[in-house]
């Protein structure tokens, strides 16, 4: 059975064809970001206001981009409050400025802008890498964005910062870690409570475990055991599929004898 | 005023990581030795005074680090500027016990910068400066403590970005502040025992309660574009403005 949701307040989502955010990264100054929205049937006046929020956990910039007339007019902002390379995620509210209580008409919320690279690649890493001094422990998933975990991996093991890099230079360390990483960030994501259906459709994680295990992730039932056991049974198949994928056994006993 | 060099900070935390208990002099020869530290460039002086409120040290720390930002301080200085201006401080912002002996508050983060987002606003010195930078004198009522007291307040407030904004502040004064500003209302974060509930959970209208509300509240008005009044209206019950 899926979850009813209730929208008293007629706040719209903004769909994925409804906005492009570009990420254009630089490995030794800040970050900078655009934002496009594209002509549309939104019915939207056009004096409301564009609002733009870059975050990471509870560190926030705010950015007024201007008026929904003008949203062709959209200049890059820079993201100065976060460190190079950092996980940043985005929120776009579109406001109604004439309101005193500024009530939102639209928003979208946890938003993963597609990287630019210096080089000019463009990337959509559904795993960010984030070197960080975390003691004795080798590695942790963070949940700063409650929808999207990253990988922090101790700073003194490897200064990584993206998983292309890992899989190159420490193939051991991919090897023993990314199926744990797998299994731990789809059991998380399976037990949350994410808020209506197109947003749990249109998560990367969850787009990516259909993929490999060819087939979608279990929805939420009433009966919560048959939820549990058909959720362990997807995350199993998943982390399998991706075993298997990239023959992750073959390239570790490879790795080991060439040592 | 001078920044420490990374070395200078390496120095210094390995100090502060060692003073708990001991009466161990301040290494201030870290802000006068150039391997240590270094000079900025048209930077205006740090004065030399104690602190007796966290309002105190904020109200004279924060138009000095507004003039680093306007003089465009690069980015990657800021950790050895923050860690000089707690060395330059640490009797201030770091308690003795009656022997004289340092007492440190439990966690290096507020004495060492930190740029985690979790951890940063605890800096005893970056903390109260920034919600200075956001609430001005708003804040006084919320600041008449020592300096070293990181307190509810700053853990509540300055913990999430989006609380830090004048706005904000302006509501939290009006319900929180005695009307003399001299301090602010009992119980203001007070936790109780509700029926059938093990765990202690926020008392109605306290400064706890105010952040589940605003987080909810959020996700429908643009919260921090909006005005003290219009916010106060859309507070359930629970929260009404000091006496």
């Amino acid at each position: 059975m899926s979850k009813r949701s209730f929208n008293y307040t007629k706040r719209k989502r903004l769909g994925n064809s409804d906005f492009e955010l570009s990420l254009f990264e630089n490995s030794s100054s800040p970050s900078e970001f655009e934002l496009s929205i594209p002509e549309d049937d939104n019915e939207i006046p056009d004096h409301f206001q564009i609002i733009v929020d870059a975050y990471r956990g509870s560190k926030v910039m705010r950015f007024g981009m201007g008026t929904w007339g003008k949203r062709n007019e959209l200049k890059r902002q820079r993201l100065t409050a976060f460190d190079p390379g950092e996980n940043v995620m985005f929120r776009i509210k579109i406001v109604d400025d004439l309101d005193s209580k500024r009530r939102i008409a639209m928003w979208r919320d946890q938003i993963k802008a597609r990287s630019h690279s210096q080089d000019g690649n463009v990337t959509k890493s559904i795993l960010p890498v984030h070197p960080r001094d975390l003691g004795s422990i080798g590695w942790k998933l963070d949940w700063a964005n409650p929808a999207r975990p990253e990988l922090q991996v101790n700073s003194k093991i490897s200064e990584a910062q993206d998983v292309t890099s890992i899989v190159k230079n420490d193939p051991d360390f991919a090897i023993l870690v990314f199926p744990e990483v797998i299994r731990q960030a789809l059991t998380k994501l399976l037990k949350d409570d994410i808020e209506d259906d197109t947003e749990r459709q249109e998560n990367e994680w969850f787009q990516f475990g259909a993929q490999l295990a060819g087939i979608e992730a279990p929805s939420m039932e009433e009966d919560d055991d048959a939820y549990e056991r058909e959720s362990d049974d997807w995350v199993s198949d998943v982390t399998e599929a991706f075993g298997k994928n990239f023959e992750l056994v073959k390239r570790y006993v490879e790795f080991k004898s060439s040592e | 005023m001078k920044f420490l060099t990374e070395e200078g900070n390496k120095e210094y935390a390995s100090w502060v990581g060692s003073i708990e208990g001991t009466d161990l002099v301040k290494p201030s020869n870290l802000l006068e030795d150039s391997l240590f530290s270094c000079e900025i460039p048209n930077s205006p002086d740090l004065p030399e005074m104690s602190f007796s409120t966290k309002f105190e040290l904020a109200e004279v720390l924060a138009p000095i680090v507004e003039q680093l930002y306007e003089n465009g301080l690069d980015d990657d200085k800021w950790e050895g500027v923050w860690n000089a201006m707690a060395l330059q401080y640490f009797d201030s912002i770091c308690r003795r016990d009656k022997d004289g002996k340092w007492k440190p508050n439990k966690g290096k983060e507020f004495y060492i910068y930190d740029s985690d987002f979790t951890r940063f606003y605890r800096h005893r010195i970056k903390g109260p400066v920034r919600l200075y930078q956001a609430g001005g004198r708003a804040l006084e009522p919320f600041f008449q403590v020592l300096p070293h007291i990181h307190g509810d307040f700053e853990e509540f407030v300055g913990s999430s970005q989006e609380l830090v904004s004048a706005q904000v502040i302006l509501v939290l004064k009006a319900l929180y502040a005695k009307q003399d500003d001299s301090g602010i209302v009992a119980g203001f974060s007070t936790r109780k025992n509700f029926p059938s509930i093990e765990k202690k959970l926020p008392a109605p209208g306290t400064i706890r309660r105010f952040v589940q509300v605003f987080k909810q509240l959020k996700r429908t008005y643009d919260l921090f574009g909006i005005d003290p009044d219009p916010f106060m209206d859309l507070l359930p019950e629970e929260f009404s403005r000091a006496e």
